[in-house]
């Protein structure tokens, strides 16, 4: 009995004395942690200060004829201070201080703009800080190759291009956007025509993301969007169509209508077919009538809409077959795009009130009271 | 005596380089991080001209800007508004409170300093 007491007390024992040494362990490695950002902190406000003052000197006029590497000698003066400094640190104690220069070369490359900012740029290449965050691209962690990439941007690393191109195919979604931001920083539109090159299977999130960068560009991204027509991947092809859509410009429709009417695809070809409607050019009309007899249903169910969409009068008799010999929905569809035809729609489906069919009396009354024609009725 | 300009900026890094800017420009420059001390700062001093930030802790630029313009101690100052990049509702909203000009991120220090001069000699100072 005295040694199951003995055993209880000994484990209570043991236990207080772990939970004791647990817990002094993290309040230590708190006051380290809390201790190393207060420290990079101080560092941060420090070469914040340092990199302000030599962004902000004045610096001798250069004469007309001279090149950009006497710009780039002068920039190489005013850094060689903040370098000397650096270089006469331990490995461990300089990785620190250039984590901190880094970080205020980012904040104020994001900030500033003009020759001020040509000087930043210049000084993230002449401390190897580009270097540094290319590597990083290689990490095997997300985050830091998706902070990389983001920072190469803000930083304007034109040696960067090719491989943030290559972070385009990166696994993580965030690294994909990260390095399709900063190219665009970088190469303005054109970057475009890589970024649509060499993506793959967009998912919704970076669709949603590239179409902000598309819509940024509007008309300007109109030939890069029709170029990546071509493209092997059903994704991008999609994307492609549907911001030529968006964009509504008048050159989309030759491609488009080549799209609707060879694409070996049907996806393909109702997202064509779709965006002719949403464009409503009048080229795309003839086509778009002999697709409504199309003996694949979703592309006549697409040209229905279409035509609806455009709100083509000569189209009304096609249609009126469409809602007589369709499946409901084709019915429904095709009565839809009779109605915006306009009044000699609205008297067609008037007129098929009183049809002897009783889907076809339902689906004109219901399109009828969708229209506001006539009241709804109880 | 030189001009005073008060700049109230939350980011570190752009107060230390508006300061720094500003100072080497010639003003005596008092820098604040948040929209209450810009306010008590402002009816303190009375500057020639605050450079006001409209993201702020606190209170925000557009905050500071309406309450400087309806105190009679206050209201004459020139202030110039710094805005994110693209925010045309801002700078409209800005200028609707009686700002006299503004200044988008990312910026030109020397482009900064310049406004803040042309300011100043419109107030003839």
């Amino acid at each position: 009995m005295s040694f199951q007491i003995f055993l209880i007390l000994a484990l209570a024992a043991t236990a207080t004395f772990l939970v004791i040494v647990i817990s002094i362990g993290l309040v230590v490695h708190k006051a380290l942690h809390s201790k190393t950002i207060q420290r990079q902190q101080k560092l941060y406000t420090e070469y914040s200060q340092q990199v302000a003052e030599i962004i902000l000197q004045d610096l001798p006029t250069l004469p007309e004829d001279s090149t950009a590497s006497g710009r780039f000698d002068q920039y190489e003066i005013l850094l060689a201070p903040l370098k000397d400094q650096l270089e006469k640190m331990t490995k461990g104690r300089r990785s620190l201080h250039r984590k901190a220069v880094k970080l205020a070369l980012i904040d104020f490359a994001r900030d500033v703009a003009g020759e001020t900012s040509d000087r930043l740029v210049y000084f993230s290449y002449s401390l190897g800080l580009v270097d540094d965050e290319i590597k990083l691209l290689q990490s095997k962690n997300w985050w830091d190759r998706a902070q990389a990439a983001h920072d190469l941007g803000v930083l304007r690393a034109r040696r960067a291009v090719t491989p943030l191109a290559k972070g385009l195919e990166d696994e993580h979604p965030d690294v994909r956007i990260q390095a399709m931001q900063s190219l665009v920083i970088l190469g303005g539109v054109h970057s475009l025509e890589t970024i649509l090159m060499k993506s793959k299977n967009l998912s919704r999130w970076t669709a949603i993301e590239l179409s902000i960068i598309v819509m940024r560009f509007k008309e300007e991204a109109v030939p890069f969007l029709i170029d990546s027509l071509q493209s092997t991947d059903q994704s991008i092809v999609l994307f492609c169509i549907e911001m030529l859509a968006e964009i509504g410009f008048v050159s989309a429709v030759e491609p488009l209508r080549t799209m609707a009417r060879d694409y070996p695809n049907t996806v393909i070809r109702a997202k064509a077919i779709e965006a002719l409607g949403r464009l409503g050019d009048e080229r795309a009309e003839a086509m778009l009538l002999e697709l409504l007899r199309n003996p694949l249903p979703t592309l006549r169910f697409k040209a229905i809409e279409a035509v609806g969409r455009i709100g083509i009068r000569s189209a009304l008799s096609a249609l009126e077959t469409r809602l007589k010999d369709g499946v409901l929905q084709e019915k429904i569809l095709a009565a839809r795009s009779i109605a915006a035809a306009g009044p000699d729609g609205i008297s067609l489906l008037t007129s098929l009130k009183n049809a002897e069919n009783e889907i076809l009396r339902g689906v004109a009354q219901q399109v009828l009271e969708e229209s506001r024609v006539e009241p709804s009725v109880a | 005596m030189s001009e005073t300009i008060l700049v109230a900026e939350d980011q570190q890094h752009i107060r230390a380089l508006i300061e720094y800017k500003l100072k080497n420009s010639g003003y005596s420059v008092v820098a604040v991080e948040d929209g209450v001390a810009a306010l008590t700062k402002a009816r303190e001093l009375v500057p020639t001209l605050i450079l006001l930030d409209v993201m702020m802790p606190l209170m925000t630029g557009f905050e500071v800007l309406s309450a400087l313009k309806q105190d009679q101690k206050t209201k004459d100052i020139p202030i110039l508004l710094v805005t994110a990049q693209s925010k045309e509702e801002e700078v409209l909203k800005g200028l609707e409170l009686g700002a006299e000009d503004y200044i988008t991120k990312p910026f030109s220090p020397n482009e900064l300093a310049a406004r803040v001069k042309k300011v100043l000699l419109r107030h003839g100072k």
